[in-house]
């Protein structure tokens, strides 16, 4: 029940993108989702399709989780393609009353599904290949050149890096809890708006409550252990750029500038 | 009376955290009795209090309260929250009311009871767990110490009386004094017709208070008998991958030296029979 | 060693959390601190490593005071807490035992070596990828004392490790605790409110609202029944047994004081 708050996407397994820099698979990823907005023909699109389906097999993970990481941005997709199809002028190529639907909104609304599934795609491999502590330590390498300006880059991935940490522990309290309320006949489901808002509040103020002693005892116990806000640390983990990585740099700008470039050929 | 038939119950089905919580268990919780879920991290015993009052639906069986099906379509899961109190772990957690009236009386109100009732079921929980209603009903819960905080968590529970009381290790944590005063507030409402269930892995307690002790292991149930038997006619605490204290296993030897050495339930009973038996 | 000098604190003016208290806890040497809920055992522990300071008094650690600095204090006393739930900052075992390292300033190779090293000894190498919520309350505690051995500190405060355990991880807990101690030769303060526990221990400090109220082994702890339960400690049901015995068998020595012994005696 708790390990699926655990793991996230995180997928334990070695391949050749498990393998990668995490700074360089962050930064790839980043640039391709720009990409996205960018691409105007279908066939970039196909391009970078058929680019995620490999890098997906290529990650050793099954299409059942894939389909699953879409699931949450569903109903986000169906919303703004209606509302695309619906509201977009242009040459109406149906009516019905006053539905009107043009051929520039279909065209719209398949440009939006497209970007929005290979932007959930996307993003799915990287945290399928790339566990907490990879992404926040590439997070960081990647922010560290703002220290010249004075930004506390080592705490912030800290802090991420607790954050997630913290996440399993705050979902099984949670389920603790409300399954100790609805012990005592509290129902979370029922009544006007305001009525369920109210009955929340049992549920979500015992978690504050235990949040904050929580970070309060965090707090003394990293101090125990000696950490010193703002003092030099040493890393335990290593990153190194290796041959692989620039021929992932390489094969995914390649693909990129493809994509980019391709004429429509439907 | 609760009655568990042939339950079985897999957590995360079809995914690699598959896990079996409990296997074709049957038991039964009759009325006025005090029952000890025993059983190591893990064993399902947790899992198997929570089916008690329909938190969780088995996947297959069915859990029956005073003859109605819990998981049928049609019953109201309020009547039995009602009917069946549960005290989580660490129950003070849930802690969530400005003063320790609004706390305790959020179970009853829920439950519908109001007015004058609501006050007088809220004083009498207080009372039945040591707590001066006068004097602590408009505290902060936050406030108080960890004992009390523990015994205002079982009011709680107490004041939507309940036929059955189920607790999740409600000793955890405390010391000493708080653990011999909760056992005894547990004890009385026991004398007073409350069925008590407690899951716990303290082998002392049970040993001290349990007239039947139910032991789990891997999701399945391994033993159901008398608190006596548990301990003495075999190596069933072992078998449940628990350990004996000190108690258990000087009895054991004195029950192979004397025949019909009685069962004790406290060092002292124990010390006192063995000084009628050297002198 | 670690000194207390005539020690007082208090949280609050005019409320004494611990008064006047005086001990002492060699290098390599295994005490015992009993004491019921809020006899301010937690305060102690916070006490001996600069975390709290006094008010009035002197803590010194290897002669060196805990107001002239604090942070070394922490190098040389490591604190495990209660629940170990609120002590890791890292979303993998390993990179939670390598919290303290970092903080230290533990060159990379070291580290890797330390973390391996502890891992083993502790028996929970197999987990040093698992994320920390994933274990069982006895595993989770074992990470935190890897977490702060690791940091190879001269004395241990273990603050009620044991309080949320069951008896069966709780004994596991304190062997291998008292044995990597004498392997070490690390000082060991052992905090409990379980006298159970402490029966073993050659040297216990009985405390109740922050005052000693007396310090020697198990038989001159336990003797008096009445002043235990004045103090909200219970006497140990094996003590009472042995003290049976002693008094039929006047020859009966602290030494038995072991339920294989005792039970061989009965």
């Amino acid at each position: 029940m708790r390990a699926k708050f655990a793991l996230g996407q995180y997928n334990y397994a070695d391949s050749f993108l498990h393998r990668l820099d995490p700074r360089v698979k962050i930064l790839l990823i980043f640039f391709i989702v720009i990409l996205l907005f960018f691409v105007k023909t279908i066939s970039g699109y196909l391009i970078l399709f058929l680019f995620s389906v490999f890098l997906i097999v290529l990650s050793k993970s099954n299409f059942s989780s894939v389909m699953r990481s879409i699931k949450p941005i569903l109903v986000l997709l169906i919303f703004t393609a209606v509302f695309q199809i619906f509201f977009t002028p242009g040459t109406v190529i149906f009516q019905y009353k006053f539905v009107k639907i043009t051929a520039q909104g279909v065209k719209l609304a398949i440009y939006i599904s497209i970007r929005l599934i290979l932007l959930s795609f996307f993003t799915f491999i990287l945290t399928s290949t790339t566990s907490n502590i990879e992404l926040t330590d590439g997070f960081e390498s990647i922010i560290s050149p703002l220290k010249i300006f004075g930004f506390p880059a080592q705490e912030v991935s800290l802090m991420i890096s607790i954050s997630l940490r913290f996440v399993p522990v705050l979902f099984e309290e949670a389920d603790r809890i409300m399954k100790a309320q609805m012990s005592r006949g509290a129902e979370f489901n029922k009544g006007s708006l305001i009525e369920r808002a109210k009955s929340f509040l049992p549920l979500l103020l015992p978690l504050l409550l235990n949040a904050l002693n929580r970070a309060d005892k965090l707090a003394t116990a990293m101090e125990a252990r000696g950490f010193v806000i703002g003092q030099k640390r040493t890393k335990y983990r290593e990153m190194r750029l290796s041959g692989v990585d620039f021929l992932a740099i390489f094969v995914t700008i390649l693909v990129m500038g493809i994509s980019i470039v391709v004429r429509e050929f439907v | 009376m609760i009655k568990l038939r042939e339950v079985s119950l897999t957590y995360d089905i079809g995914t690699i955290f598959q896990s079996t919580a409990l296997k074709n268990v049957s038991l039964e919780i009759r009325d006025k009795e005090i029952v000890s879920i025993v059983g190591r991290i893990g064993s399902g015993k947790s899992t198997l209090i929570q089916l008690f009052n329909g938190l969780i639906p088995p996947d297959s069986g069915k859990v029956i309260v005073d003859g109605i099906d819990v998981n049928a379509k049609n019953t109201n899961l309020k009547i039995i929250r009602r009917k069946v109190g549960l005290v989580f772990q660490y129950p003070e957690e849930q802690f969530f009311a400005e003063s320790v009236f609004d706390e305790v009386s959020f179970g009853p109100k829920n439950m519908g009871v109001s007015g004058d009732e609501l006050v007088q079921c809220v004083h009498s929980a207080l009372s039945d767990v040591g707590l001066n209603p006068e004097i602590v009903s408009n505290l902060s819960p936050f406030n108080l110490s960890g004992g009390e905080k523990r015994r205002v968590a079982i009011a709680s529970i107490i004041a939507m009386n309940p036929d059955t009381i189920v607790l999740d290790e409600p000793t955890s944590g405390l010391d000493y004094l708080n653990k011999k005063m909760l056992i005894s507030y547990l004890k009385r409402e026991n004398a007073k017709g409350k069925t008590l269930v407690f899951v716990t892995h303290n082998m002392e307690e049970v040993l001290e208070i349990a007239d039947r002790v139910i032991a789990m292991k891997n999701g399945e149930k391994i033993f159901d008998g008398p608190t006596e038997d548990f301990f003495f006619a075999g190596n069933f605490v072992e078998l449940a991958g628990l350990d004996a204290p000190f108690l258990v296993k000087a009895q054991r030897l004195m029950r192979k030296r004397y025949a019909n050495f009685p069962f004790c339930r406290t060092v002292d009973e124990f010390l006192k029979l063995l000084k009628e038996k050297y002198s | 060693m670690i000194r207390f000098e005539s020690v007082y604190f208090a949280y609050e003016k005019g409320k004494w959390a611990v008064e006047n208290l005086n001990f002492e806890i060699k290098k390599g040497e295994f005490v015992a601190l009993l004491g019921s809920n809020g006899s301010g055992k937690s305060t102690i522990a916070r006490l001996t490593d600069g975390l709290l300071l006094p008010n009035k008094g002197n803590v010194f650690v290897d002669g060196i005071n805990s107001k002239d600095s604090p942070d070394i204090l922490k190098s040389k006393v490591g604190i495990v807490f209660q629940n170990p739930d609120d002590q890791f900052v890292g979303t993998t075992v390993e990179e939670d035992i390598a919290f303290g390292l970092e903080n230290l300033n533990i060159e990379r190779k070291e580290a890797h070596r330390r973390v391996y090293e502890i891992t083993k000894r502790l028996g929970i190498f197999r987990y040093l990828k698992s994320s920390p919520s994933m274990l069982s309350g006895g595993e989770k505690q074992k990470v935190a004392i890897a977490g702060v051995l690791a940091m190879q500190p001269d004395y241990l405060v273990l603050d009620e490790v044991t309080a949320l355990l069951d008896p069966v991880s709780r004994k596991e807990i304190f062997n291998l605790v008292y044995t990597i101690a004498e392997e070490n030769n690390i000082g060991v303060l052992y905090i409990t409110h379980i006298s159970e526990e402490v029966v073993p221990v050659e040297r216990i400090i009985l405390i109740s609202n922050g005052e000693k109220i007396k310090e020697g082994g198990s038989e001159e702890i336990f003797s008096n029944y009445r002043l235990l339960e004045s103090v909200g400690v219970s006497v140990p049901a094996i003590f009472k047994v042995y003290s049976f015995l002693k008094r039929r068998k006047p020859d009966t020595s602290p030494k038995e004081l072991s339920e294989s012994t005792l039970l061989n005696k009965l």
